[in-house]
């Protein structure tokens, strides 16, 4: 066993030594090469004499240097001239801009990345509204074998009936265990730019003219201490260089600190510094269901898990209070297991879903049920207000067996006497309370010809 | 977690834990699954000695786990691996055994038996031995199986996609270490890099790899400096009494 002090002291200047040599004989190669042009130009043509124009361009090669820094003058003008933001997918990606989705394990970020992928090749709509026209869209992960990637978006395809042909040659897809996509490497005391990664990141977006190019994610694209903001926002500024300078959106997936598990996730709650989402131009977050929303939904409890929704956590360009999207897990079989008794790999393809409306709940209720409440209603006074100890919705909880002292349940039934109501089944009536001696609003069944 | 007694044998905190302490019923699955000898069966097959590694962690069980990445669930990955082991009643193995901190149950850690790939179950902890860091003398493994072969002496860290618990080394005297790499993230992480803190580590790593570590980090070295001289050289005024021919081979 040997000290490290002493390891270093034989083994640095020994590589150094090496790896010196090697450059000198880089060198060495290059001058020669420079002499052979020398001697092969000087057997050439002499060169022609400059035109006038060749001569002002001379005089004006000579002064290039260092660009002096300007304030330019503000002109107002037209704005119909002033160019448009291209939003390319949703309110989200946006060229020449990077923005971030920001979610729990399990949350289903990656699965929708897939799904949005596929929307923006095919131009089709399979998540929310498709695109003005398919995009080119390179999809890397750093963190799955391409293997996986495959599995994933041929489970998609399956889903949605998604042909080679809808494809084109518009998707790009690899994986971080093949090719490095580290941006930025933390060296004991250096932060270094990996220079080379960036500018061959960019120099492949311009020569596949992609659009959009989904980086999953962010904490496989650098090696640095991400608690560290000065450090992660040199990492967010890479990102942002590549969509400014390749011409494309940059979609960057997060995984957020760990959570209690009960807490709503929002853009505050990125794993690591918060530079990343002060430099994104929109920040999406991914919450699971809830076990209230999925009571209230009318989605079973054991199947919440199956179910997600994406809302904007930050959004520098879209609306605020935008509603949420919900997203749906779809188990799908690969088929790759073998034989008809395996049916392969099963992989989660993520959907669009909407929750029920208040309509489809009431539907749901059998027409003897609803016929019941009625006519308890219709026996008494029964206020609207949820809060009243008379509410209409104890004479729903009682016909239907649901427990009011749950509120989701609570709000369940709130949802179904509005759709009731909506529906012309029951009605609100103004009327004097008649022990308070007070208006106040009950629910009543209408009084049709035919009642 | 209900035990708190340092003086308890392995055997005895696992005995008294109760699952129904910590809300997850898989910690249950652990204690209730009956191995039959399966887990000290692979440890012998590679080659480590079980009746030291039963004695620190108190049984090492054989389970059947799902490792699929159909649904890639990072808050479990707590190893940032990329690879989540979940128990499950088919797919590949993985041993699982406790892992003890100051006389507490404080998580279970497995290990794929396929490939050695290894994740905590609950990700409460990052190292294997952390009560050894209080030591003067520390040997840092690089595998759990490195550790384990050690008969559970010394530490292992558990997270790698964290670095920040190596400030823990800061209190230790000597650090002895097989891997030059991992000794280096150390003293990057824990000392800030500094040189007069290498006296501190002791490397019995193979010659070959330590001179490859070495080499690696100086072309790494190079390879920057000479990327940064190219991005910082001038623009050079463009001769334009050269012809064409040799204006297009200048560049």
């Amino acid at each position: 066993m040997e000290n490290l002090a002493d390891i270093v002291r034989r083994e640095q200047p020994l590589a150094e030594k090496l790896v010196a040599a090697t450059r000198a004989h880089e060198q060495r190669a290059a001058v020669r090469a420079r002499e052979v042009i020398a001697l092969a130009t000087a057997a050439s043509p002499s060169p022609r004499k400059p035109t006038a124009a060749l001569a002002a361009r001379r005089a004006q090669a000579t002064t290039i240097g260092p660009k002096p820094i300007r304030a330019t003058p503000f002109i107002l003008r037209d704005p119909k001239l002033i160019p448009q933001r291209e939003f390319l997918f949703g309110r989200h990606y946006v060229r020449r801009y990077m923005s971030a989705t920001f979610g729990a394990g399990g949350g289903g970020k990656s699965a929708h990345a897939v799904t949005e992928a596929l929307a923006m090749t095919t131009g089709r709509y399979l998540l929310g509204e498709p695109p003005k026209q398919p995009l080119r869209v390179w999809y890397a992960n750093a963190e799955d074998p391409m293997e996986e990637i495959e599995r994933r978006f041929a489970a998609a395809a399956i889903h949605y009936n998604i042909t080679a042909d809808q494809l084109g040659d518009r998707l790009f897809t690899d994986s971080g265990r093949e090719q490095s996509f580290v941006v930025v490497r933390e060296d004991r005391r250096e932060t270094r730019i990996l220079e080379p990664v960036v500018d061959s990141i960019i120099a492949e977006i311009k020569a596949r003219e992609i659009d959009v190019l989904i980086v999953d994610p962010f904490v496989s694209t650098h090696e640095v201490d991400e608690n560290d903001n000065s450090r992660i926002q040199r990492v967010a500024e890479q990102w942002v260089r590549v969509a400014q300078e390749a011409n494309c959106a940059v979609e960057l997936i997060h995984h957020v600190r760990k959570t209690t598990g009960t807490g709503e996730i929002t853009a505050d709650d990125g794993r690591g510094a918060g530079a990343l989402k002060d430099k994104a131009r929109s920040v999406r977050v991914v919450n699971g269901m809830s076990k209230d929303e999925a009571a209230s939904l009318g989605v079973p409890e054991h199947d919440a898990d199956l179910y997600f929704r994406v809302s904007f956590g930050k959004a520098n360009m879209a609306r605020r209070g935008g509603r949420a999207s919900w997203r749906k897990f779809m188990p799908v079989w690969l088929g790759n297991g073998g034989g008809n008794l395996n049916a392969g790999d099963e992989i989660g393809v993520v959907t669009e879903w909407h929750p029920p409306t208040a309509g489809d709940l009431a539907n749901e209720v059998p027409a003897d049920a609803l016929a019941a409440i009625k006519a308890r209603i219709a026996g008494g006074d029964y206020r609207e207000n949820a809060q009243a100890r008379d509410w209409a919705g104890h004479v729903v909880a009682e016909v239907l067996s649901i427990d009011t002292s749950e509120k989701p349940e609570r709000k369940r039934i709130e949802r179904l006497l509005r759709a009731w109501i909506a529906a012309g089944e029951l009605a609100v009536e103004t009327r004097i309370d008649p022990v308070r001696r007070v208006n106040k609003t009950f629910v009543v069944v209408p009084h049709h010809p035919e009642n | 977690m209900n035990i708190s007694e340092k003086s308890s044998t392995a055997a005895e905190i696992l005995a008294r834990f109760d699952p129904e302490s910590y809300d997850d019923d898989r910690l249950e699955r652990f204690l209730t699954t009956d191995d039959a000898g399966a887990g000290i069966e692979f440890l012998r097959d590679e080659g480590i000695d079980p009746a030291p590694v039963l004695a620190a962690v108190g049984a090492v069980k054989l389970l059947n786990t799902s490792n699929s990445t159909a649904l890639y669930r990072p808050e479990l990955d707590h190893s940032g691996t990329g690879v989540v082991h979940e128990f499950a009643n088919n797919g590949p193995p993985a041993i699982a055994f406790p892992i003890i901190e100051d006389g507490r149950f404080v998580d279970l850690l497995l290990i794929g038996t396929n490939d050695f790939s290894f994740d905590t179950l609950l990700g409460e902890t990052c190292w294997l031995g952390r009560d050894a860091l209080t030591s003067a003398t520390v040997r840092l493994h690089k595998h759990p199986l490195d550790w384990l072969d050690a008969g559970c002496t010394g530490v292992c860290h558990i997270a790698p996609f964290s670095r920040a618990e190596f400030a823990e080394f800061r209190g230790v005297e000597r650090i002895e270490c097989s891997d030059i790499h991992l000794a280096m993230e150390v003293l990057g992480w824990a000392f800030d890099g500094d040189e007069d803190e290498l006296k501190r580590f002791f490397i019995d790593d193979e010659p070959q790899n330590i001179r490859e570590f070495f080499l690696q980090e100086e072309q790494f070295k190079a390879e920057v400096a000479r990327i940064n001289a190219e991005r910082t050289k001038p623009h050079e005024p463009v001769d334009w009494t050269r012809s064409i021919e040799e204006l297009v081979r200048g560049y």
